[in-house]
């Protein structure tokens, strides 16, 4: 009795230490600026160290090999993994994931953080195995990656493909032979237990998950009868393993652009500036600055994201200085001063009436591409699986990402937006609208209109509203209430007499936008610097730009484009007038100048007057 | 002949000094009221349609204030019959002779010309302050700089006025 009580006593305490945070050796540095070296074993997901005469020789765990000497279970909770937990405030919207089926007439915004205007996974119809097969290409692991099954069916797949965990290589191996577009090819294979390891350069990996049964044991791996069939193997290149089976991993804190650009590249198609070396990058970059110099974290990876505002929900003691301001007009109020940080200059922004800072972002003068007047597409690394093989480098590929849009943010400034306009089949029910199961859309409007012909670009095809009715009346089946298409930002559904109806700018089919900040431009190219008319002019596409509608549905039975007004808190109107009457401002200006002239003249003269009244008095005359 | 042209010469003359000093007038109230509504009542800075009207108000307001300015100046100008005790000191410094008295006439009042005065001085930093903030001359720091001070002159600036137009129809009254 006493023994078990005291055996008790022991564990609590061991938990308890380990709920007071005790640090591993890599948690927290030692002050040196140096890197340390990664000359460390490799470990197997079960913590056995792995050396190159193992049979069979596994996949390293990031988990177990990285793990021992930085708590993974803090380094969880970071930004980029903390997607799935409810629990962690979303923030600012950022891009969501996008499942577009050309077929089905698909483009619908994804995200476990459940920002206003997209949708979660499980309301999509996609299980969490479902997404990452869809997604893991871009995912860096962790979050969706580790959660529990929820299908009887995917646990014991889980024990077959493993668990998708970070994967820390994917930001902090500097080794130029990582090949993030490996793990592409990995998860589409359900080799997730593989994924991680197979990036590296050192690690090649074989076989397929996706084809072993529910029954094959990857401890103990058996090979199939069928040869077509080839289990997950893993090889370590000759000479990885040194003395007492250490391998040497190049491994940095401050993460290489090249790593971030993997999931973080986009390709505006406004013009034939497609090809890398057409454009220019960020004008931080080129000033010599990485993406981590303001994209900082700790341990606890809450990365600094970088907007106006973050520091009210982020716990990054960085997060209000490294955004735009923060840098470059930091507060002058403090005992220390903070202004020049990283070399950024301080702006005077000479001639910019003040309420223009009331009214606008940063980013709306400097970032992302010139606005033009209309919209254009935009690709982006992880809706267009930009850097993977095969991917479909058609400028009309699906989705279709519309960009610079200038709207409204939450703070009210007007800032750069991308923007999505969703497009999918949904069940409608006492006004709410959710969206059908992804495959079952796909699969029942795939088939109902499967003679519609589609572009081999990857382009929309177009329906007709013959098509929509076709589709709808083939989806009655799936809806517990009355099945719709939301596209154009119209809801569409079929009235008593089985027609086509259509409601404009329904609240369901609202365009999803989210803010952008890159590419900063230099200020030479900032929105202002030349004239006001720069935005204020009735020609320029700051507020009278045309936005496009994107939708398959043929022009016939859509609008073609919204204004810029339509998405600022402005009287289209108000704007019209006050950027025509820029015209007389020069001559306002005359005016000005010219009676300010006069009355200092005047004042002039009468002063000397007075002067020589005096003069005189003083010399003795009357 | 020529006394009746020198007199309809006179009262075109008066005729266009009133014109232009009620223009001044009603552009002086309409530019208080869009100036001073958005930042006393609504806190923010001005913009929209107030800014629009403010901003058309106010170059016809700086043309009258320097048409009134040539109009006005010499009679307003400050004389020793304007100030007795200023005349006696001066006398008593200087030991000149009584210069003689100013015939007042229909002369404005010291209080109406001392608002004048004002007036045309308060003017040039009033206009300036908003013509140089729309040079890239100044940066940010300037530009509150530039709005404070038309803000606060402004409000200097009215109550002047408003004490000039007062004193203008007393006189005229009399």
């Amino acid at each position: 009795m006493l023994t078990a009580f005291l055996c008790l006593l022991v564990s609590c305490c061991s938990a308890a230490a380990a709920d007071t945070g005790q640090k591993l050796l890599g948690d927290e540095s030692d002050g040196s600026m140096a890197h340390p070296i990664h000359q460390i074993p490799l470990l197997a997901e079960e913590g056995d160290e792995i050396g190159p005469d193992d049979d069979p020789v596994l996949p390293f765990s990031t988990k177990q090999t990285c793990g021992a000497c930085h708590t993974y279970d803090v380094i969880a909770t970071g930004w980029h993994f903390s997607a799935a937990d409810a629990n962690v405030p979303p923030g600012r919207p950022g891009e969501p994931w996008i499942l577009a089926d050309g077929r089905s007439g698909t483009q619908i915004p994804i995200s476990y953080r459940a920002w206003p205007g997209t949708f979660t996974p499980s309301q999509a119809g996609l299980s969490n195995k479902l997404f990452l097969k869809i997604f893991g290409r871009h995912l860096p692991g962790g979050g969706a990656g580790e959660l529990e099954p929820e299908e009887p069916e995917d646990i014991m797949r889980m024990f077959v493909s493993g668990k998708l965990e970070i994967n820390c290589l994917s930001c902090h191996d500097a080794d130029p032979g990582n090949n993030q577009a490996e793990y592409d090819t990995q998860v589409k294979k359900e080799n997730f237990r593989w994924a991680a390891a197979a990036t590296s350069s050192f690690t090649t990996v074989t076989g397929s998950a996706k084809d072993m049964p529910d029954t094959w044991d990857p401890m103990m791996p058996e090979p199939l009868n069928d040869p077509k069939k080839v289990p997950p193997g893993t090889k370590y290149a000759a000479n990885t393993f040194g003395e007492q089976k250490k391998v040497l991993l190049n491994i940095v804190r401050e993460t290489p652009a090249n790593r971030c650009y993997f999931c973080h590249s986009n390709m505006h198609l406004a013009d034939e500036h497609t090809e890398k070396w057409t454009g220019d990058e960020d004008i931080h970059m080129t000033a010599g600055l990485t993406c981590v110099d303001c994209h900082r974290n700790g341990i606890k990876h809450q990365i600094v994201r970088g907007y106006d505002g973050e520091a009210e929900t982020s716990e990054n003691p960085l997060s209000a200085a490294s955004s735009c301001r923060g840098c470059h007009l930091p507060k002058t109020d403090g005992s220390v001063p903070v202004a020049g940080r990283l070399g950024a200059p301080v702006p005077e922004h000479k001639g910019i009436p003040v309420v223009h800072f009331e009214k606008l972002s940063c980013t709306a003068c400097h970032s992302g591409p010139w606005p033009s007047d209309k919209t254009a597409l935009v690709k982006t690394a992880r809706a267009h699986r930009l850097g993977t093989i095969g991917v479909n480098k058609s400028p009309q590929a699906l989705p279709h990402i519309t960009s610079p849009v200038y709207a409204t943010q939450e703070d009210g400034k007007i800032a750069p937006h991308r923007l999505l306009w969703p497009s999918y089949w949904a069940d409608m029910k006492d006004d709410a609208v959710v969206p059908i199961a992804f495959e079952t859309a796909t699969s029942v409007v795939g088939e109902a209109l499967a003679d519609v012909e589609r572009p081999i670009s990857g382009d929309w095809p177009t329906f007709t509203s013959d098509h929509i009715v076709k589709a709808l009346n083939a989806l009655a089946g799936s809806a517990e209430g009355k099945a719709v298409y939301i596209s154009a930002g119209n809801l569409y559904s079929l009235d008593d007499s089985g027609k086509l109806a259509r409601q404009q700018d329904h609240p369901a089919a609202k365009p999803y936008l989210w803010p952008i900040a890159h590419s900063v431009r230099p200020a030479a190219q900032s929105l202002g610097i030349r004239y006001c008319t720069d935005c204020h002019d009735a020609d320029e596409g700051f507020m009278f730009g045309d936005v496009a509608i994107d939708s398959p549905v043929s022009a016939d039975e859509r609008d073609e484009a919204k204004k810029m007004t339509d998405f600022q808190d402005v009287d289209p109107l108000y704007a019209w007038a006050f950027s025509t009457s820029f015209v007389f401002r020069p001559v306002m200006k005359l005016v000005a100048i010219g009676s300010a002239g006069v009355l200092a003249l005047v004042l002039l003269l009468y002063v000397l007057k007075a002067l020589g009244c005096f003069a005189k008095v003083l010399g003795g005359k009357n | 002949m020529a006394k009746t042209t020198s007199k309809r010469k006179i009262n075109l003359v008066a005729i266009l000094r009133i014109l232009v000093y009620l223009v001044a007038l009603f552009s002086c109230v309409v530019l208080t009221i869009t100036g001073f509504f958005p930042v006393l009542v609504q806190g923010e800075h001005i913009s929209g349609y107030l800014l629009m009207i403010h901003a058309t108000f106010a170059p016809v307001f700086a043309a009258c204030l320097a048409i009134l300015a040539v109009m006005w100046a010499s009679r307003c100008r400050l004389t020793y019959a304007d100030w007795p005790w200023f005349q006696r000191f001066i006398q008593w410094i200087s030991a000149a002779d009584s210069p003689g008295e100013e015939t007042p006439g229909d002369r404005p009042c010291l209080g109406q010309k001392v608002a004048f005065w004002l007036i045309v001085l308060l003017a040039l930093p009033l206009i300036l302050s908003i013509v140089l903030s729309m040079f890239p001359i100044l940066g940010t720091h300037w530009q509150e700089y530039l709005q404070g001070l038309h803000l606060y002159t402004a409000a200097v600036f009215v109550p002047v006025a408003l004490a000039h137009t007062f004193l203008l129809i007393r006189a005229g009254k009399r």
